[in-house]
């Protein structure tokens, strides 16, 4: 297995000087360093405001951070640098699903012409060909030819979500980044989509970071776990190994919590 | 995965066809429509639909009762006013310029207002600030005032009084956009596109612009409405249109003289702005209902 994307030294920190206008907040994350590899799948972990939602904008350049570098597919990104226009291999190789799939669609346009967007500014394909992507990646999620015309209120929450990543999938990135993508459905969706997005790795070897409170499904699905309290990194390694012999405090008690939900398992 | 292969569905509603038959389903709607597409209609073809020169004197033919009347006639459906000119004739010429003139307008006021106001929204700060209330000490000052100052300095006239008007109604179209691109830039979906390489025009063209036509069809029938009253109104003042042209402020002020012998001189054209505004109303009522409705069920 390859390195398809090398993090070093990532830092993000608010502004801490006072400016005109402006309140000083203060809250630093990082330096943080990880690998990932190829069709691999790992899960951030951590407590609220531990920095978990700024990682993944950083990773996907949505914020530009303070310090840092990011290779990705063997390309060099200064992370001090956001996405812009001109960076579009960036835009290919690493995309992100967002933590409410709802909000994350424009509601006055449909779904066709979201799913369209990437294309229109990444690719140079025509327009008959773009409309032949979107409907082949539209049935790969699971929809029908059909939605290409449908508006974000005639959708469910399930198939809402499956258009994010549909979205995110249409450029054929090497790495997918998502925010909570499960929290907000019920648990077959969620399953399904689990089961879908597992799909997907396998037959387009995607690294998968995902961010979820929810310890069953990263234990069910995740490589990897990356333990994070207060925008720093605290522990990181193998699923199992975490969950059977955390190291850290905060590990302890993450895995504790979801023990003790689990009767029949007994911390060793 | 769908397990059977169905056929395509092969209607696909267009969002402007959805809009359409929401908006068919209040029918206070439509009947406005119907009103404003007669008056639409007349401004357009007034020059087929009238039936005599607006402007042309008829000395044989003083204040002539409308045709309901015992003594009035049928080839003046309206009557003929004190220098014997068709008063129905005149009142389509009238829907021309009063119409006409508030929709120059409004538009003109609607196109400067939102990119002042988009322009304003995108930027952060100190800067979106000045641009957002740069004019708004025009708010402060009622529009016929306006007017006035302007009619003072150049003269009177219909030109005159539109700039005016469009003047007056400019800030608030920067106002509501300005408060709208801002909220809407900090949506998901904004950021969802300018993840995929968008620039900040076609997040506005592709992105914002679509929810934005609400907003805009209220905004615009508002100051539609405003303006079809102040463009009367001055006429009616003799600060905007002048006598011999034919609007329908002026055609009332001119009624005004006679208005006891002939009272269908004032009466009908002031019918006339008020079916007019209330039809203006109505109709962008409907509209926002049906453009809210698109997008809920």
């Amino acid at each position: 297995m390859t390195d398809v994307m090398q993090v070093k030294g990532l830092t993000f920190r608010h502004s801490d000087t006072k400016r005109w206008l402006k309140r000083a907040e203060i809250f630093k994350l990082g330096p943080i360093d990880m690998t990932v590899k190829r069709g691999e799948t790992i899960a951030i972990i951590g407590e609220n405001r531990a920095g978990k939602s700024l990682l993944a904008k950083l990773l996907v350049g949505a914020l530009a951070a303070d310090d840092g570098e990011i290779l990705l597919n063997n390309e060099l990104y200064n992370a001090r640098v956001k996405t812009s226009a001109t960076e579009q291999s960036r835009t290919h190789d690493i995309r992100m699903i967002f933590q409410h799939s709802s909000e994350a669609m424009n509601p006055g346009i449909p779904v066709g012409r979201i799913l369209d967007e990437p294309l229109r500014l990444n690719t140079r394909l025509s327009e008959t060909e773009r409309k032949k992507v979107i409907e082949e990646t539209l049935k790969k999620v699971g929809l029908l030819r059909e939605h290409y015309y449908y508006y974000r209120h005639m959708l469910s929450d399930g198939q809402q979500q499956r258009v994010a990543l549909a979205r995110s999938i249409m450029l054929q990135p090497k790495v997918l980044v998502a925010d909570e993508p499960f929290a907000a459905l019920d648990p077959s969706i969620r399953s399904q989509t689990v089961n879908l997005i597992l799909k997907l790795q396998q037959e387009m070897g995607l690294a998968f970071i995902f961010i979820s409170h929810n310890l069953g499904i990263v234990r069910h699905i995740a490589d990897r776990i990356v333990v994070m309290e207060n925008g720093e990194i605290v522990e990181s390694g193998k699923t199992e190994t975490i969950f059977r012999w955390p190291q850290h405090e905060l590990t302890k008690k993450l895995i504790m919590a979801y023990q003790s939900l689990v009767p029949q398992q007994t911390l060793r | 995965m769908a397990q059977f292969s169905l056929y395509e569905e092969e209607y696909h509603p267009s969002p402007l066809q959805r809009t359409w038959h929401e908006f068919r389903g209040s029918h206070v709607a439509f009947v406005g429509l119907i009103v404003l597409g007669i008056f639409l209609f007349f401004s357009l073809f007034a020059p087929l639909v009238a039936p005599h020169d607006p402007i042309a004197q008829n000395i044989d033919a003083l204040l002539i009762p409308p045709s309901w009347e015992v003594n009035g006639s049928i080839s003046y459906l309206f009557g003929t006013d004190a220098l014997g000119r068709d008063v129905f004739s005149r009142i389509i010429y009238g829907c021309r310029v009063t119409l006409g003139s508030s929709i120059i307008l409004v538009l003109l006021a609607m196109l400067v207002g939102v990119t002042i106001g988009t322009i304003a929204g995108m930027m952060r700060g100190v800067r979106s600030s000045v641009i957002n209330h740069l004019l708004d000490a025009l708010m402060a000052i009622p529009t016929l005032l306006i007017a006035i100052i302007i009619v003072a300095i150049l003269g009177t006239g219909l030109v005159n009084s539109m700039w005016a008007i469009t003047l007056a109604l400019i800030p608030q179209f920067i106002h509501h956009t300005r408060s709208f691109v801002r909220a809407e830039m900090k949506k998901e979906y904004i950021l969802a596109s300018r993840l995929d390489g968008a620039s900040n025009r076609q997040i506005f063209f592709n992105s914002i612009l679509p929810n934005m036509i609400e907003m805009l069809v209220v905004q615009g029938t508002l100051a539609l409405s405003i303006a079809v009253i102040d463009i009367s109104a001055l006429g009616f003042l003799n600060l905007g249109a002048q006598p011999p042209l034919p609007e329908l402020g002026a055609i009332l002020a001119d009624g005004l003289d006679v208005a006891y012998l002939a009272p269908w001189n004032v009466a009908l054209p002031g019918l006339t702005i008020f079916l007019m505004v209330l039809a203006i109303n109505i109709v962008g009522d409907g509209l926002r209902s049906a453009l809210r409705k698109r997008l809920s069920h």
